[in-house]
């Protein structure tokens, strides 16, 4: 039933914001929009695909929801309200979405009340999956690693945070702020996707894609010569080129690295698209997301390893350090030296660093095996073999040790 | 005294579907005014809306698994029973003064629980 399919990537947002503009409850909103498209599931089986899929949907949805006001207000449930601007719930009303019409697009709004700092980032991140993109709740539990009644009672808490927030959207910094946190969001909910060892790798890359599909809808709905556009276009190029690498990262069930990588798995026509994002950017202030993207660029456009331009990688590296003061950033940044300069300048690099885990201990065993500083290399793997909580990372850390 | 409400009205939930909003908002008013009503007089015991009578299940008499089962409501009628309410008032008359105040659309049927 891919008319239905469709509409539900096409239109479950659009709808689901008109729904929470008119009627100012999320649950309502969901539950009958979520009861529409399964009637249609029906219907449309039955019957035949709607002229207008979206109004159909739209009416069939009020409906429910009308039947819910009805009940609720005999059996005396008093729901806290969104606070909703008096004309939009107008507008919303009266929209018919028949002969026609375009529905009025209310996702921004959706998307920066998901965005609220009330929720913790990863139940943003959840909720604006169902919400914003109508993932299903059991599939969201899938992508997160947790039971679907978990994930279930999670969004539910997040709903009630929201019941009585406002449906709007800011103006000036305030919605650089909100956008700035749906980008962490939407980058959070990507690179959960491609945590190392966290589940299938398969069903990674379709959290991931939906992460995309979020920043592509973002952007579409921002209003023109918005501050933070160009941060967004770097984000989604970044994402895009990690993401191009989705089918050269597996072979045989097992994690390839980027050194390793068949560069013909890319998917280079993504890879072309995030490079056409960048070149505009080539002027534009630094940001985070934009050095992380030139730095996957850099990785993109070398035909082969060994031709990664690395100097370049580790000036970028430099720069990101200098913004984010952060100890993953000086350890990846010592890496890139070590490529470019030798392994001694990278080890200086990683004097004095502090960072949890086992992927400091690796990168200097792997250094100090490169200077020929066979036993401090030893040690320094042991060291990291003991730390690494994953399998497959393990197993090629004893390797590597034992090559030393 | 105890009393079951209940509220018909015919083809109500087509006509629920396609009232203005304002009719709608003058229903729930409706419903306020009754609880407010009531609960100076008694109390609600409790209330329910129903769904549309399509989505029913009807078992015949039988038993247990000779029971047919049917889709839809038991009676096949133009009044669609739509909802009720569970109230404890002191008396019939006071029951039936407080169920003036229901919409006015609605067909309403007040009548006595057996224990009282």
């Amino acid at each position: 039933m891919t008319e239905l399919e469709d509409a539900w990537r096409e239109e479950w947002g659009r709808l689901l914001a008109l729904l929470v503009a008119q009627f100012r409850r999320l649950d309502l909103a969901e539950d009958g929009l979520g009861d529409a498209f399964a009637t249609a599931a029906e219907r449309w089986r039955r019957d035949g695909t709607p002229d207008n899929p979206p109004a159909w949907l739209l009416t069939a949805a009020r409906r429910r929801i009308y039947d819910r006001l009805r009940s609720e207000a005999i059996a005396r449930h008093k729901l806290p309200l969104l606070q909703v601007d008096a004309a939009l719930t107008e507008e919303a009303r009266t929209v018919m979405a028949d002969a026609g019409e375009a529905v009025v697009d209310e996702r921004l709004r959706l998307v920066l009340l998901c965005a609220h700092p009330s929720l913790a980032p990863e139940h943003a991140a959840a909720l604006t999956l169902r919400l914003v993109l109508g993932v299903s709740t059991a599939d969201i539990a899938r992508l997160f690693l947790v039971p679907t009644a978990t994930m279930a009672a999670r969004l539910t808490r997040a709903r009630k945070a929201l019941a009585d927030q406002r449906f709007e959207v800011p103006s000036g910094r305030e919605l650089e702020e909100r956008v700035a946190t749906v980008a962490d969001v939407a980058y959070l909910a990507f690179t959960s996707g491609y945590a190392p060892g966290s589940g299938d790798l398969l069903l990674r890359a379709e959290q991931a894609g939906e992460a995309i599909r979020l920043v592509r809808v973002l952007r579409s709905v921002l209003p023109l010569g918005f501050a933070g556009a160009a941060d967004l276009d770097a984000l989604l190029a970044l994402m895009l080129i990690q993401h191009s690498r989705r089918d050269a990262r597996l072979q045989d069930g097992r994690l390839v690295l980027l050194p390793d990588q068949d560069r013909s798995r890319w998917r280079h026509d993504e890879i072309a698209e995030a490079l056409a994002l960048l070149t505009p950017l080539a002027a534009a202030p630094s940001t985070p997301y934009l050095l992380q993207a030139l730095i996957a660029a850099e990785h993109a456009i070398a035909p082969t390893a060994a031709a990664t331009d690395w100097p370049r990688i580790a000036s970028w590296y430099a720069e990101l350090e200098r913004l984010t003061d952060s100890p993953v950033v000086r350890l990846n940044r010592a890496v890139a030296v070590a490529e470019a300069d030798g392994p001694d300048a990278g080890l200086r690099l990683l004097e004095g660093l502090e960072l949890p885990g086992h992927r400091l201990p690796a990168a200097r065993a792997e250094l100090l095996a490169r200077a020929g500083r066979t036993d401090e290399a030893a040690a320094a793997y042991e060291l990291a073999i003991g730390l690494c909580a994953n399998d497959v990372e393990r197993t090629h850390l004893e390797e590597r040790r034992r090559l030393v | 005294m105890k009393f079951v409400v209940l509220m018909a009205e015919t083809d109500h939930y087509q006509r629920w579907a396609e009232l203005s909003d304002d009719e709608r908002a003058a229903a729930f008013a409706a419903f306020e005014k009754f609880d407010a009503a009531v609960a100076e007089r008694g109390e609600v015991l409790g209330g329910e809306g129903l769904a549309d009578p399509r989505e029913s299940r009807t078992l015949a008499p039988g038993r247990r698994d000779d029971r047919p089962v049917t889709d839809g409501p038991y009676a096949e009628t133009a009044e669609q029973l739509g909802g009720f309410y569970l109230v404890d008032l002191p008396d019939m008359e006071t029951a039936v003064e407080t169920a003036r105040l229901l919409p006015e659309a609605f067909l309403i049927e007040v009548r006595p629980v057996v224990s009282g």
